[in-house]
């Protein structure tokens, strides 16, 4: 397989899949539950009981960060297939149909990429109200435009092509041609970019959360960790810190994962080297 | 090279140009002053008072004004008839020099301080400005939140600029307290209204106290300027600037760095601690004379139940919440009111900690495990103080969802009235009337503070206005507590104690218990 050969790609999947199985497994790993407060025993450093210590609530910060890799990965999933879905249907239609369709797409998504990504989600997240759902959406909202850009740019490339030409020749119907050729296609960049935008989407949750904007507290999200201990920063560092490390191993892992799939899936991006680490 | 230099030296005169000109402006300005006959100071700057404050102003207008930090900025610019002794909480004359009350306690004069002039040149205060303040509080134009307080007016007349008489529809043994200097009770001027306008009024004030509004940088900071013809006598300091600084921590190390002299609206448990333990800055504490109340909805089911709502009473850990989140920075309450009301009793009903009871009256009142939003404002300590507040809930089969809001967003579901609970604590004066009315009265029903949508002490609230008397006042207000705090329309969390630190440089500074702090008394020692 020469995607185990890429050590990055590997050193990502490995990461991952230790993440999912924490995510899925929290209920059982976790060693207490993440929203039950002890406040005789708040702020408590350390120890066997709480391997990570204890947040301002007495709560267990180990295992808010067990549960918090649940909605992280949630929300990096959710995002990945809605803006993904969304972005490469905007994106198709616009490469391939040309015209004033085209026009106005491109118009529309020039727009949109001209507002930072993480301002977009907050305007949004502020129209409809913090809950994870909102924070999904309005992340996923963000990203699309991105999406939509690199689809339409790949299928500009594809649509020329001899195969295309051929088989529009031979009388296949447009819709056909788009589904069958067109899009399978230009997938591998896409996939790329979308994995890339899924580490940034569970930075833009961090942030939110972390701004009282995203997932709402007492839920145990890596965002809210963070924002819980910034007033001890100076007393019990590791609330925050552990959290943060959570934060990077995450996006660290999908973007060594988007690397390796750039390099072993989509020539034209592929580096000379081909080597990442 | 000789490039090079060229420029450089180019360079050199341009700025030592823009120096010159600036040298002229400060010959220009030291000119004026000189010309002027202002005293130039001999050594250091003019003594100027930094104090921080946690959130900016927004409007200062009496009748309109809300949150500590509005009042507190107030408390420097007006003054009422009468007001409460800072120290002792005792009603004193402030604007009114005396006054005398009739056999039947509907009819209040009041004697005028003579002399006395509105800032920035408006003219004399007489008793027209005091007719005035009240009847735009009372007109509904104005839209004031409290004019509720002053309901009981039944006419002011100004016989003279240095008298006024206030006769009541019936008599109300607690009027003095709705015209002490504190919301609605402090004085504003008719003729500066007029000229400056309603609206732009709530951030040009013009008032008679012991500063003068001079100029407010929005998210920044606030100016006054002493105001040298105050008729106590001029303050000790030249200047008040009020500094917005957010985050706590930030303010600690600002003041222990000597940027600020005051810490005004200290709550953070860690950093109370951190600045009485460092000794470099005197930390004050008080009780404050309000408590911080879970409200609930008795409109909404399953809270219309009695039973429910003790059983929440009997689940929630107050002491813990007390002892772990606050660290004994705050108070245990047995009711709504606190000890420092003259009308306090502890004679009321208790719901004591007890998980197993508040499982079996949630049994016995036939609901099984129930979903309940707790709405708190997106502010400190209140955004917090529900967490420990949900899990406690939890272990009792209660679905507690937070639900925190914008200050904006809390208000106006809190007016709105369907909120299932909200956080509420009402800041002010040790009236009696002023948290019973706002919280307990059917008059007070959304938009009103009475999220609860209770009315069962409505015969005893009349029964207080016409107590006449301290013994009989304490009676019937007595009754009202034990009769709401067996109803639980509201669980008192806490009882606020208030915290201020200032630097060891500030000298005479008195805490008072209205969650405000008045600048005048205050001097600051030479570093």
């Amino acid at each position: 397989m020469r995607y185990f050969r890429h050590p990055g790609f590997l050193i990502g999947v490995i990461l991952l899949t230790l993440l999912l199985i924490v995510a899925v497994a929290a209920p059982w790993i976790a060693p207490m539950s993440p929203l039950e407060t002890d406040l005789a025993n708040t702020l408590a450093p350390p120890s066997a009981a709480h391997l990570l210590g204890t947040d301002q609530f007495g709560r267990d910060v180990l295992s808010r960060l067990i549960w918090g890799t649940r909605i992280s990965l949630q929300v990096a999933v959710a995002v990945m297939a809605l803006s993904l879905s969304l972005g490469m249907v905007i994106g198709a239609v616009a490469g391939f149909f040309g015209g004033w369709v085209e026009r106005v797409t491109v118009s529309i998504i020039d727009i949109l990429l001209a507002f930072p990504g993480f301002l977009l989600a907050l305007a949004l997240v502020a129209a409809r109200g913090s809950s994870l759902e909102s924070v999904i959406i309005a992340v996923a909202l963000a990203f699309t435009p991105r999406v939509a850009a690199v689809m339409r740019a790949v299928v500009l490339t594809i649509k020329p092509r001899t195969y295309v030409e051929a088989s529009r020749a031979i009388g296949m119907g447009t819709m056909r041609l788009l589904f069958l050729h067109v899009v399978p296609n230009s997938l591998p960049p896409v996939i790329v970019v979308a994995t890339v935008s899924a580490a940034t989407a569970i930075l833009a949750e961090a942030g939110l959360s972390f701004l009282g904007l995203g997932v709402q507290p007492p839920a145990p999200t890596w965002g809210n960790v963070i924002a819980d201990g910034q007033s001890f920063l100076a007393s019990n560092p590791l609330i925050s810190l552990s959290a943060g490390i959570c934060i990077a191993v995450m996006v660290v892992a999908l973007n060594l994962l988007g690397d390796g799939l750039r390099d072993t899936l989509d020539p034209q991006m592929r580096r000379s080297s081909g080597r990442v680490l | 090279m000789d490039g090079i230099n060229r420029k450089e030296r180019a360079g050199r005169i341009e700025r030592s140009g823009v120096n010159r000109r600036q040298f002229g402006t400060l010959l220009a300005a030291g000119a004026l002053v000189a010309g002027s006959g202002w005293p130039l100071p001999a050594s250091a700057a003019p003594p100027v008072l930094r104090v921080r404050i946690g959130s900016d102003i927004g409007n200062l207008d009496p009748a309109r004004i809300f949150q500590i930090e509005n009042q507190t900025v107030a408390t420097q610019i007006f003054n009422g008839l009468v007001k409460y002794d800072e120290a002792s909480n005792a009603i004193v004359p402030d604007l009114a020099t005396g006054w005398d009350i009739s056999g039947d306690g509907t009819v209040y004069s009041f004697a005028l301080r003579s002399g006395v002039t509105w800032h920035k040149g408006f003219g004399p205060f007489t008793s027209d400005d005091v007719k005035f303040s009240f009847e735009r509080v009372l007109d509904p134009q104005t839209g004031s939140s409290y004019s509720g307080q002053l309901a009981s007016i039944k006419s002011i007349e100004t016989p003279s600029p240095d008298k006024v008489v206030i006769t009541l529809k019936e008599p109300n043994s607690g009027f003095l307290h709705k015209v002490s200097a504190f919301n609605q009770g402090w004085i504003v001027s008719r003729k500066a209204l007029g000229e400056i306008g309603d609206k732009a009024f709530a951030l040009n004030p013009i008032g008679t106290g012991p500063f003068v509004f001079q100029n407010w940088a929005p998210g920044r900071e606030v100016k006054l300027s002493a105001n040298k013809d105050y008729f106590a006598g001029a303050p000790k300091v030249e200047e008040v600037q009020f500094r917005v600084i957010k985050d706590e921590t930030a303010a600690a190390i600002a003041l222990e760095n000597g940027e600020i002299d005051i810490f005004f609206g200290l709550q953070q448990p860690e950093v109370i601690q951190r600045l009485k333990g460092g000794g470099q800055v005197t930390v004050h504490d008080r009780d404050a004379n309000h408590t911080i109340n879970l409200v609930l909805n008795t409109s909404i089911k399953p809270l219309g139940d009695v039973r429910v709502r003790q059983a929440i009473y009997h689940a929630i850990n107050r002491k813990a919440l007390i002892d772990g989140f606050f660290k004994g920075t705050k108070s245990e309450a047995s009711g709504f009111l606190t000890s420092s009301f003259q009308e306090f009793t502890d004679q009321v009903p208790l719901f004591p900690y007890d998980p197993a009871k508040a499982k079996a009256l949630l049994k016995e009142a036939g609901v099984g495990s129930f979903s309940l939003d707790l709405v708190a404002p997106g502010a400190n300590p209140y955004d917090k103080i529900v967490v420990p507040i949900a899990s406690d809930l939890a272990a009792v089969g209660i679905d507690a969802k937070i639900k925190v809001l914008e200050r904006g967003a809390y208000l106006q579901a809190r007016n709105k009235g369907t909120v299932p609970t909200c956080i509420t604590g009402v800041v002010g004066a040790p009236d009696p009337d002023s948290p019973i009315l706002s919280l307990f009265a059917k008059s007070s029903f959304p938009p009103g503070l009475n999220t609860a949508h209770y009315e069962g002490v409505e015969d005893l609230i009349a029964a207080a206005r016409n107590a006449q008397g301290d013994a009989a006042r304490k009676e019937v207000y007595g009754k009202i507590q034990a009769k709401v705090m067996g109803d639980v329309p509201v669980i008192p969390l806490y009882a606020d104690h208030l915290y201020i630190a200032h630097t060891k440089k500030v000298s005479g500074f008195v805490q008072n218990s209205l969650f405000t702090m008045s600048a005048y008394p205050v001097s600051l020692l030479e570093a």
